[in-house]
């Protein structure tokens, strides 16, 4: 995933303070030992963004490719583990596969 | 029953002796060949029905209906596993027959097989049959019901285990717990119930739970859920990673439920799956499906991404865009893909042209107010060629008009007409033209500097610096205060200030102004720190004071300056000291050494050489030379002091210091006496060499190269690449053509190499008489006629036709006058130039007054070997004439 925005789910008008507050809350999800590379990324991402200059030249120079990740995360970006309905619990349990 | 299919073309085997048969048949089971084997039993029944055959027959049937399984014949493993039932009616059924049973919806046949056979069954096979059968009770076969006792565990404790599922979907942690309390240790449920407490914990402790679900086995009837937990936390373990490929190629319902457990929504789960059906996901499958789906991606986002997506292969790429039904791209997208694409070829002007193109075209929008969005994306347009090349934070202005750096030095300063709240903008371009001593162009960059950053250490020292270049001593120690009011502990400025005040005291003596230079001796001593290099400076101040009362009062002057003169040490070093200062100040040299006791400067001792040297390599590394008078100073004793038996690298590091402060007569008796001590050493050879021709020694000998050579040789082989590298090219630049390589046993070879072989320049493709023409050219025809031993006079006529004919012509007839006196010139002018090519005599220049031209003598040795020429005029021409 290379798309700073998703990688820290901001809004494209995110501002200084928001890309600060979102960088923070994803480092305190995931602190650096639990994910040293998802760490990395949230750094990554955090350099591009966090000022108003490094927006507007990452808008503008970055010529990365988008990789199906990226494209998946602006439809949907993956969130906390949810808990799968009774169907389909029941589904495996009936070995619907 | 439907019978198996007989195995075709499989040899007629029950006319076979039963021994014979039944050797043929376990070899086939023992090699995995179970149809084969289970045609062979069945043979062997034939001839004798005994029980032992049968078991292995029924055997044989199970091994094969599992290669059915696991080759995705469901039905006909079905048939076989019925079969063995038939054909061994007292056996009991086999888990895998049970499973296949559930999997093909004959749940009732399952539970049926499960109370005839209660009694009989193993138990670990009749706990893991009833798990099955629980979980698609669970699951909602209301089926099972229907064979099994009203009192069976299954369906008495299938409502606990349902409500803990329900509660857990739901959230409901208090539930839950009630829902599994209710839930038995021995349990059909149990492994169910297992599997919740660790789905209850996600996401904390993703390996605890990892480990609580492999306590499930792989018999159980919860093992496809536990299967699917797994691929759940696998999927939470690579979140920010590709879907791994065993989640990805599993069941619908196995991918959806580790999918959701993963933390994927519905939307992107159906935009996944989507996907997953294009063959092959390039470029342009990217390009359709972005397009496809840019109501839900955003319509900029999904453009801005399909135009990275044009990259590698534009322009070519450029009308992917509109197979998917997008629009063609606008003039502005077009350039701005194109500046992508140029900055991965790397052509600096390439890119900057790009960059310049596309910002030319966002400003025929109106140029946006400083500040704005706008403003900033175009001055981070003009920045971005020097920021992506980083050319201007190193180099040096040339005025080379082939390189880019005045073009992005022009561009990163337009940007702030855009953006003036750069500073880093600000610092790049005064340092660049610091560098170029461009000091008008850096006071122009930094004055708005200033105004906007007038706190920033790093422009205040920008500015430090240029007043230093500009010699504006007073304004360089105004910046350097206000840098240390900024940051009391930097050492760097403070020995700025303290320089810039030594300086200016220097500026005030040559100006004759003691007072003044007084004045800025006493601010240089408040402001020297302890530190090393604050030392040497407080030396320069100590000094300085005495030059200034050595002016002021000339006897308590030299006691100062003997007092100054024996701190240093007395010697050479503190000569050295004193003749720079001496230098800086415009005092005269011999008088203030004589006044300092040091009217004839010492050989040095060892303590005072190796004082001399440090002195003079900080001198060299703050990028400050030598003067002559300083050089002829030091150079006589230096030599004088070569002798001591310094260790091979203070010799080595002593040549390299001298030959940095261009001292060649030292450096070579340094090389030489180090040479004796340890003979062939490669740098040393080097710095012996180089330090002869730097001496006057015009043309090396044939030993001088051959010693070189081998040097070289012994460098490489050693792995001293950088002596290797430095020898090589010092061969090269003596070779007159850069032909002769360095290498073993291959010399260089120089045409005015008197034991040398002629170089016959024909060969090598050179017009030998061109060559000479131009020889005379570079040596200029008044010093030839010199050699030549023509008098003052005659040479003085030379001139005069030079002057009226030009200097061609008179090159000529030069030439013409040595064809005619040189019989190895009339021969050809050089040799190997083929007769055909031999100049025809031209005109004869005009008889001068006074002496002839003397005719030249033949070289000893290429004239001596062909013996003389009855028609060579008298052999009394100069000897300078060997050359030719």
């Amino acid at each position: 995933m290379s798309d700073p925005y998703a990688i820290l789910g901001l809004a494209p008008d995110a501002d200084d303070d928001a890309v600060r507050r979102a960088y923070l809350a994803a480092v305190a999800a995931c602190p650096p030992e639990r994910d040293p590379r998802r760490f990395e990324s949230l750094r990554g991402a955090y350099e591009a963004l966090r000022t108003r200059r490094a927006r507007l030249a990452q808008a503008l120079f970055d010529q990365s490719p988008p990789t199906l990740a990226d494209i998946l995360d602006r439809a949907e970006p993956v969130g906390p583990p949810r808990r799968p309905g009774r169907n389909l619990f029941d589904a495996v349990l009936r070995g619907a596969d | 029953m439907k019978k198996a299919r007989k195995a075709a073309g499989l040899p007629k085997a029950q006319t076979q002796a039963p021994d014979r048969l039944r050797t043929l048949a376990e070899g086939h089971a023992a090699a995995g060949r179970h149809r084969e084997a289970i045609a062979a039993y069945k043979d062997l029944l034939k001839a004798e029905d005994r029980p032992e055959w049968r078991t292995a027959l029924a055997a044989a049937y199970g091994e094969r209906a599992r290669e059915l399984m696991a080759k995705g014949m469901p039905k006909e493993a079905l048939t076989i596993w019925e079969n063995r039932a038939q054909m061994a009616p007292g056996l009991p059924p086999e888990p895998d027959y049970c499973a296949l049973l559930l999997k093909l919806g004959r749940v009732e046949s399952v539970a049926d097989l499960c109370r005839r056979w209660a009694d009989r069954l193993d138990a670990a096979d009749l706990t893991a049959l009833r798990s099955h059968l629980a979980a698609h009770y669970l699951g909602g076969e209301a089926k099972v019901a229907n064979t099994l006792p009203a009192d069976d565990p299954i369906l008495l404790q299938g409502p606990a285990a349902s409500q803990a599922l329900d509660a857990y979907c739901r959230g409901d942690a208090a539930a839950l717990a009630e829902a599994l309390a209710a839930i038995p240790f021995r349990s059909p449920y149990r492994d169910l119930a297992q599997i919740l407490k660790g789905l209850q914990r996600l996401p904390e402790a993703p390996d605890e739970i990892a480990a609580g679900l492999a306590r499930v086995g792989d018999e159980s009837g919860f093992a496809p859920l536990r299967r699917a937990c797994e691929l759940g936390l696998e999927g939470l373990r690579g979140r920010s990673g590709p879907v791994p490929e065993r989640l990805a190629s599993a069941g619908e319902a196995t991918r959806r439920f580790a999918l959701t457990l993963a933390g994927w929504g519905e939307e992107r789960q159906a935009l996944w799956a989507e996907v997953r059906q294009i063959p092959e996901l390039d470029s342009q499958s990217l390009l359709r499906l972005l397009h496809r789906h840019r109501n839900r991606l955003g319509e900029d986002w999904a453009r801005h991404q399909a135009l990275r997506l044009l990259v590698p292969g534009f322009p070519k790429s450029a009308g992917w865009i509109t197979q998917g039904g997008a629009r063609r791209l606008s003039e502005e997208e077009r350039l701005l893909v194109a500046a992508w694409r140029l900055e991965e070829r790397g052509d600096p002007w390439d890119q900057l042209q790009a960059w310049n193109a596309y910002y030319s075209q966002l400003l025929t929008g109106g140029t946006p107010e400083p500040g704005s969005d706008e403003a900033l994306r175009l001055a981070l347009i003009l920045r971005r060629a020097e920021g992506y090349l980083g050319i201007l934070a190193e180099a040096t202005p040339s005025g080379d008009p082939m390189g880019p750096g005045a073009a992005l030095a022009e561009a990163l300063e337009l940007s702030l007409r855009h953006d003036p709240d750069d500073r880093d903008t600000y610092e790049r371009l005064i340092r660049y033209h610091l560098r170029g001593k461009d000091l008008k162009s850096a006071r122009r960059i930094l004055e708005p500097a200033l105004q906007r950053f007038p706190r920033d250490a790093g422009l205040l020292t920008a500015a430090l610096d240029l007043a230093l270049a500009g010699d504006s001593f007073k304004k360089a120690a105004r910046y350097a205060r206000e840098i240390l009011a900024l940051d009391p502990i930097n050492t760097g400025a403070r020995e700025r200030l303290v320089k810039a005040h030594l300086a200016h005291a220097r500026k005030q003596i040559r100006g004759k102004r003691p007072d003044l230079a007084r004045k800025e001796l006493a601010e240089a001593g408040e402001w020297e720190s302890k530190s090393s290099q604050a030392g040497r400076l407080s030396e320069q101040r100590a000094i300085l004071g005495a030059l200034l009362d050595l002016e002021e009062d000339p006897e308590a002057g030299r006691t100062t300056l003997q007092h100054q003169v024996s701190a240093l040490g007395g010697g050479l070093s503190a000569a050295f000291a004193l003749a720079l200062e001496c230098e800086s100040c415009g005092r005269p040299l011999a008088a203030t050494l004589k006044a300092a006791g040091l009217a004839k400067v010492p050989v040095p001792n060892q303590a005072d050489l190796g004082a001399f040297l440090g002195r003079l390599r900080t001198r060299l590394d703050e990028g400050d030379g030598l003067a002559r008078p300083v050089r002829t100073l030091i150079e006589n004793p230096l030599r004088s002091a070569a002798g001591w038996p310094l260790p091979q690298g203070a010799c080595e590091s002593a040549c390299e210091t001298l030959r940095r402060a261009r001292l060649p007569r030292a450096r070579q008796a340094f090389a030489e006496v180090a040479l004796r001590r340890w003979p062939g050493t490669p740098v040393l050879v080097l710095h012996a060499f180089e330090a002869r021709q730097e001496s006057g020694m015009r043309y090396p000998s044939d030993a001088d190269l051959d010693r070189l050579d081998a040097a070289w040789q012994r460098a490489q082989e050693a792995g001293d690449q950088r002596t290797a590298h430095r020898i090589g090219e010092l061969i090269r630049s003596l070779s007159p053509f850069g032909l002769p390589q360095p290498g073993p046993g291959r010399g260089p070879t120089f045409v005015f190499d008197d034991e040398d072989e002629d170089v016959d320049l024909g060969q090598i493709g050179i017009d030998p008489e061109e060559a000479l023409r131009m020889f005379i050219e570079l040596m200029g025809v008044d010093r030839l006629l010199d050699m030549m031993g023509l008098s003052a006079k005659e040479r003085k006529h030379f001139k005069a036709l030079e002057r009226q004919a030009g200097r061609a012509a008179v090159i000529d007839m030069v030439m013409d006058l040595m064809r005619e006196n040189l019989p190895d010139f009339a021969n050809g002018p050089l040799p190997g130039l083929p007769n055909e090519l031999l100049p025809r005599p031209g005109p004869k220049p005009k008889p001068t007054p006074g002496r002839k031209p003397k005719a030249a003598q033949p070289s000893p040795k290429r004239g001596g070997a062909k013996g003389p020429d009855p028609d060579d005029p008298p052999a009394e021409g100069p000897n300078q004439l060997d050359l030719f």
